[in-house]
């Protein structure tokens, strides 16, 4: 089932959120990428039809979703908030879903939904005492208990350990290969970059990019790294690096060199061999700029 | 379809979650506490009638009934619009106007319940050997309508503003507690007014005894504009909410 963003923007009073952005879901997962603030949510809340576009269009399957509670039958959306009904333990919240969603077979479709975020050992405890990451996979139980050929997922590894994001991702894939239309936000590009079959870079409420992972993964590695390198002979190395074509600058700081490179690549073997050649022990080294917000100002730069 | 069983025991939980049943429950009993303790310890009444209606009208009609209805409404779309919870139910096949109706019966119902009996009780107490059912029946009917009315309306002002509560108490102490009995013009927008109407519809006592100041005919249509007023109401915020709004 098709879902379709249309020239979509939404405004605040003078405050921009969502600007102009238009793409289609299919089949399979994807990754809605980008910082916090960035305009993510309001994005998956539109899409879920709980907030009203400023302008343009959302449809899923052709119907607008604002306005359209029908629509749910269809479509699943994870919340990011925490909040869930807390006096109720994790089956009656599962089993609350499913009867709201009017199912034929509840107690079955409670009891796969469970055993698919593997909570079966916990379901009959409250929801109040669960860890974070226990709500999440709950959570996602009780939205996607009714099946929904469209699910919509804000930021839904938070607060799970590694073991539970892979789990959880398992659990996404398994359910796009079985045909459906999954959309997951994230800040991080690993998450996405793991799960997702095509990714959607969101900045400043834009759509910075969008490519498969693979492409969006070349964008963010394929761009001027700099580094802080300290060595036991900062200006012999520096003079070293600055013939070598891939070095855009080089600075001499008090705490080391700050080396501007075009390649990361070749830079990674190019500096090991010149500290050889040289006699220069090489004390540290770091990136000075690996915050995913210089990797998407880049993107929106470029 | 209107109501919706599933929703109906949800709302149950909610509205009586959190030590909430035991705040409205002790408001019911306070009446009847007070009475039973007048008839035990009191000197002899010489005015029971009289002194029924006044107890009935000031602290029953204009502090307990509201605020129970105050209480119950603030468990359905305030406090899930304040911890997240309405998202859930929002994001499900169920028609805008089923979840009002069905929020609205059982919250609605609860008050009326708590009102009433409440009413009632103390009455039977406070007129115990009297001649005074109709008296009784009048003045629990007209809790109940006030029960219903004020409920609906809170309902729908917990989907208007996010300060629902305060803005509820600030209208029973400003409005119905002073202003709507000073003017003639007010009274009509007066809850409370069309309480005392009804009571004293059934009631039929001696206007010695008690004297509404609206006549019945002005109650019962101001109360049902109130009523389909305050649930279309629900129903267009409800349809236009919006989540996630940017601070």
């Amino acid at each position: 089932m098709n879902v379709e963003l249309k020239n979509v923007s939404k405004w605040y009073g003078n405050i921009v959120a969502v600007n102009d952005v238009s793409f289609t879901l299919a089949p399979g997962v994807t990754g809605l990428l980008g910082p916090n603030g960035a305009g993510k949510s309001t994005i998956l809340h539109m899409l879920v039809g709980l907030l009203q576009p400023s302008n343009g269009s959302v449809t899923v399957g052709g119907v607008s979703t604002w306005q359209h509670p029908d629509i749910y039958r269809t479509l699943g959306f994870v919340p990011e908030s925490e909040s869930v009904y807390a006096f109720l333990t994790g089956r009656e919240l599962v089993r609350l879903n499913a009867r709201l969603q009017h199912l034929p077979d509840v107690e079955a479709a409670v009891t796969r939904a469970i055993e698919l975020v593997e909570m079966g050992s916990a379901e009959h405890r409250a929801v109040s005492t669960y860890s974070k990451g226990m709500r999440q996979r709950i959570k996602i139980a009780a939205m996607l208990v009714h099946q929904p050929k469209v699910l919509l997922l804000d930021e839904p590894f938070n607060g799970m350990d590694p073991k539970q994001r892979l789990q959880m991702m398992a659990v996404l894939r398994k359910l796009a290969d079985a045909g459906s239309t999954i959309l997951v936000s994230s800040h991080i590009l690993e998450e996405v970059d793991r799960l997702a079959d095509t990714v959607l870079v969101i900045i400043g409420g834009r759509l910075a990019a969008s490519g498969t992972s693979r492409v969006i993964r070349q964008l963010m590695t394929d761009r001027p790294h700099t580094f802080t390198v300290r060595t036991s002979d900062d200006r012999l190395i520096a003079s070293g690096l600055i013939r070598e074509l891939i070095t855009a600058s080089v600075e001499v700081t008090p705490v080391g060199l700050s080396i501007r490179t075009t390649d990361l690549g070749s830079f990674t073997r190019v500096l090991p061999v010149l500290a050889r050649d040289a006699q220069v022990s090489i004390l540290g080294i770091s990136p000075s700029d690996e915050s995913l917000e210089s990797v998407f100002s880049y993107l929106v730069d470029s | 379809m209107i109501f919706n069983p599933v929703l109906a025991g949800l709302t149950l939980r909610q509205a009586l979650a959190k030590r909430r049943w035991l705040v409205i429950v002790l408001l019911a009993a306070a009446p009847v506490v007070m009475a039973a303790l007048t008839r035990a310890y009191g000197t002899v009444d010489d005015e029971p009638l009289k002194n029924f209606a006044g107890a009935a009208s000031y602290p029953i009609f204009s502090v307990v009934v509201p605020i129970i209805a105050l209480l119950l409404a603030a468990s359905s779309f305030a406090s899930e619009i304040e911890d997240g919870t309405l998202i859930y139910l929002l994001a499900k096949p169920i028609s805008r106007t089923e979840i009002v109706l069905t929020k609205l019966l059982v919250t609605g119902l609860i008050a009326v319940i708590l009102a009433a009996g409440s009413t009632l009780i103390t009455g039977m107490i406070l007129l115990r050997g009297l001649d005074a059912t109709h008296l009784v029946l009048g003045f629990a009917a007209g809790a109940a309508l006030g029960a219903f009315l004020y409920t609906a309306l809170f309902l729908a002002l917990g989907l208007i503003t996010k300060r629902g509560m305060l803005i509820g108490l600030t209208y029973l102490v400003i409005w119905e507690g002073s202003l709507g009995s000073f003017f003639q013009g007010t009274r009509t927008l007066s809850v409370r007014q069309y309480m005392l109407a009804l009571a004293d519809a059934i009631s039929m006592v001696d206007k010695e005894v008690f004297q509404a100041q609206l006549v019945p005919k002005t109650a019962y249509i101001m109360s049902a504009v109130v009523a389909v007023g305050a649930i279309a109401l629900c129903i267009s915020k409800l349809r236009k909410f919006e989540i996630g709004q940017a601070a």
